[in-house]
C-alpha cells in the first residue's frame, strides 16, 4: 500500500504543478495530445511486457493498481507538462533544458518503478528507457506542433 | 510466459475488424461535414484511446480477463481493431447530433448505443474476435460501454462549453 500511497502523491504533485503552468493549448489540443500521448505509452508498455518479454509488471492488486496510475495518468500528465513549457519558452536553449528535464522526470519515475517492484527489467535497462521516452518525448512534441499550426485553421472538416 | 494460440489463419475474426474498420471510417469520410478537423481528431482519437486502455488494462495479468483474436501475444490485428472502434465514437456524436438528442433523453441514447454495442461484442465473441477468461462474460462489459459512452457525452458538451462550436450552423448549411 506504501508504493499505491506514492504514486498517489506523485500524481496529485503533477497534477498541481499544471495547473498552476500558463496554458498554450485549448482544452480540446489537451485532450487530443492525452489521448494520443497515452496511446503510444501503453503501446511501448505492452510491446515491451507482452510482446517482446522485456519487462514484467507487478500482479499484485495494489501495485498493478500504482502502475496504472504511473502508465495512464503521470506519465501523460508530465508529457502535457513539458508541452504547455515548450510552447511558453520562446529559446531552442531553454526548450531542450525544459526536454532534459522532462526526461529525466521519466527516469525517476522508472527507477521508483524498478525499486518499488510495480515492474522489473528482464533484458531492458534505463539506458533504453530513456531512448524509448526520447522517442516519445518526440513524438508527444510533433503532435503539439501540428496541433499548434492547425491551431488558425481548426474549420478544415473531415 | 505462456501464449495461447486459438487460430492461425486469416479467417472470419480478421474479416469482421476489417470489414467494420472500412466500413466506420467510409462512413466517417462520406457522411455530411459537421466537424472541425480537430474535433473529428478528437472523436476518432477518444474511440480508439478508450478500447486501447480498457483491453491493456483488464486484459493484461493481474486480472487477464480476455485475449484479442488469434492469439494471447500482442499482434498487428488487434491494433487494427483498436483502430475498428474510433469511427463508432464519431458516429455516436454525430447522430448525436442529428437527432439533436434532448438532454433528458441522453440517458436512453447511452443506453440503446451501450446495448447496440454489448450485441456486437458477443457477435465478435461468437467469431473469435474476443476469447473470455477467468469467469469474465458480457455483461460486465456492459457497465464500461456505459461509463465510456457518458464520458463521451461529457466530452463534446465540454469541448462545445470551451469553444462553441457552429456545429448547428453548419448543419443547416449542409
Amino acid at each position: 500500500m506504501m508504493t499505491l500511497a506514492t504514486f498517489i502523491v506523485l500524481a496529485w504533485m503533477i497534477s498541481a504543478c499544471f495547473w498552476m503552468l500558463p496554458k498554450h493549448f485549448s482544452f480540446a489540443d489537451h485532450m487530443i495530445l492525452w489521448f494520443a500521448n497515452s496511446m503510444v505509452i501503453i503501446s511501448f508498455h505492452t510491446i515491451l511486457t507482452m510482446g517482446l518479454g522485456r519487462i514484467s509488471n507487478s500482479e499484485d492488486n495494489a501495485l498493478f493498481v500504482a502502475f496504472l496510475l504511473e502508465r495512464s495518468f503521470i506519465e501523460p500528465m508530465l508529457l502535457l507538462i513539458f508541452e504547455n513549457i515548450a510552447a511558453d519558452v520562446r529559446k531552442a536553449v531553454w526548450k531542450a533544458c525544459a526536454a532534459v528535464g522532462i526526461l529525466a522526470g521519466f527516469l525517476v519515475l522508472k527507477y521508483l518503478s524498478v525499486r518499488l517492484q510495480l515492474i522489473a527489467f528482464v533484458k531492458f535497462n534505463y539506458v533504453y528507457t530513456a531512448v524509448m521516452y526520447g522517442l516519445i518525448l518526440s513524438f508527444s512534441h510533433l503532435v503539439a506542433y501540428l496541433l499548434r499550426r492547425g491551431g488558425t485553421h481548426a474549420d478544415h472538416r473531415i | 510466459m505462456q501464449i495461447i494460440v486459438y487460430d492461425n489463419r486469416f479467417n472470419a475474426n480478421e474479416w469482421f475488424v476489417c470489414i467494420l474498420f472500412i466500413a466506420g471510417f467510409a462512413a466517417v469520410l462520406l457522411f455530411p461535414k459537421r466537424y472541425s478537423l480537430k474535433e473529428s481528431l478528437l472523436y476518432l482519437l477518444f474511440g480508439m484511446f478508450w478500447a486501447k486502455f480498457f483491453d491493456h488494462t483488464i486484459s493484461i495479468k493481474p486480472f487477464d480477463f480476455y485475449d484479442v483474436n488469434d492469439a494471447s501475444s500482442y499482434q498487428i490485428m488487434d491494433f487494427v481493431s483498436y483502430l475498428m472502434f474510433a469511427p463508432f465514437a464519431y458516429l455516436f456524436v454525430y447522430l448525436h447530433d442529428i437527432l439533436r438528442v434532448k438532454r433528458r433523453l441522453l440517458p436512453i441514447y447511452v443506453a440503446a448505443w451501450s446495448s447496440i454495442s454489448v450485441g456486437m461484442e458477443y457477435f465478435a465473441c461468437k467469431i473469435g474476435v474476443y476469447h473470455y477468461k477467468n469467469g469474465y462474460n458480457l455483461l460486465y462489459s456492459l457497465p464500461l460501454y456505459f461509463f465510456t459512452q457518458s464520458t463521451l457525452l461529457w466530452l463534446v458538451h465540454r469541448v462545445r462549453a470551451a469553444a462553441p462550436h457552429p456545429a448547428g450552423a453548419s448543419a443547416k448549411k449542409s
